[in-house]
């Protein structure tokens, strides 16, 4: 599989030349997140994202976020996964509209496959749009998506050190979400140590606790999620 | 792990970027140099061991990655200077402790330049 270099033949003239590049690794996923995040701010629509590892709630956390939101506000959700539409059906019982996104061996979203997804929807319709990334705490942190906000969430049923062992992802995230609050007594979270851990990796980090289940912490959320939409720069007419 | 997908990015910049300088079918190509930040979420050694696998079915022939690690730099609101940090998992000045949120290297996932044999 690994080729051994090809050395110049003898004859060949010229010396090497340095070409001088100096461009982003990504540079076409980037040119695709600006050119979205202007069509998104053009048409008024808050774009957020969660990332999280495989089992932090997500899914459910989204699908809480939508059907209280969908009550005033014009919402719809993107969700990548690797083979199932499971988390789509799912989201869907809130009435949103929502898309799956399969991403098959790939394990992040990129800009383009978020592109293609939103295809015909009109965003001028809608006030937020949630993406879903693949649950994966490694990938997601290297692609932008054009979105407003990066929401990084841990579950109380996962270790403490977590931000420790993925400080990249908690350091390119705007908020951290610890979910499952409700359980957290049950299964021994130490909240001290995983804010310190939070703390430690991105200082002055804003953190939410939450449970999806109970309900707790999701109205402050949705506040903080509609602050957030409000202050940001529009270049509506 | 997506160092396959970072990769395979990587090689279709340096195709893009020799395209434009002088059209061709393959191009013969030595050292590339890139630059791979601590916090850019890519590991230097999978993107190492991929980029053969991206260059397979490509118009490079002989090409060599080069990756120049960057680490982790703050500005420390204290004392007003950049610094240095051995680790990513403690953002906080190594010289007076403050913490320090604002990372001003350490992101780099970059093509710095190609060697082009003629």
């Amino acid at each position: 599989m690994m080729e051994a270099p090809t050395t110049p033949p003898e004859t060949s003239a010229g010396k090497p030349r340095i070409l001088e590049v100096r461009t982003q690794i990504l540079k076409k996923n980037d040119v695709t997140a600006r050119s979205m995040r202007d069509r998104f701010r053009a048409a008024g629509v808050f774009v957020t994202s969660l990332v999280s590892s495989p089992g932090a709630g997500k899914t459910t956390f989204l699908r809480e976020v939508l059907l209280r939101l969908n009550r005033t506000q014009r919402v719809a959700a993107l969700v990548g996964d690797l083979a199932t539409e499971n988390d789509a059906k799912r989201l869907a019982e809130s009435g949103a509209p929502v898309r799956q996104i399969v991403t098959g061996t790939v394990c992040h979203l990129e800009a383009d496959m978020v592109e293609r997804a939103i295809g015909d929807w009109n965003l001028d319709e809608l006030d937020h749009l949630f993406v879903e990334n693949v649950g994966n705490l490694v990938c997601p942190s290297s692609y932008d998506l054009g979105e407003d906000l990066r929401l990084v969430l841990l579950s109380t049923t996962e270790g403490e050190d977590k931000p420790l062992k993925y400080p990249t992802i908690f350091n390119t995230a705007d908020v951290a979400i610890i979910t499952k609050c409700d359980i957290a007594e049950v299964v021994g979270f130490d909240r001290d140590a995983a804010l310190a851990s939070i703390e430690s990796v991105r200082p002055g980090m804003r953190v939410m606790e939450v449970s999806a289940r109970t309900g707790q912490g999701m109205e402050q959320f949705l506040q903080y999620l509609q602050d957030r939409a409000a202050d940001r720069p529009t270049r509506r007419p | 792990v997506h160092e396959l997908s970072i990769a395979q990015s990587l090689v279709e910049l340096i195709e893009d970027e020799l395209s434009s300088n002088s059209p061709g079918d393959s191009f013969d190509v030595g050292k590339v140099v890139v630059k791979v930040g601590v916090l850019s979420g890519v590991v230097p050694e999978a993107l190492t061991s991929a980029f053969p696998v991206a260059v397979q079915h490509s118009r490079l022939r002989g090409v060599t990655l080069a990756i120049e690690e960057v680490p982790v730099v703050v500005f420390c609101p204290s004392c007003h200077a950049d610094r240095p940090l051995s680790s990513p998992q403690r953002l906080r000045c190594p010289v007076c402790d403050a913490p320090t949120p604002t990372v001003v290297a350490g992101r780099e996932l970059e093509l710095v330049s190609i060697e082009v044999l003629e």
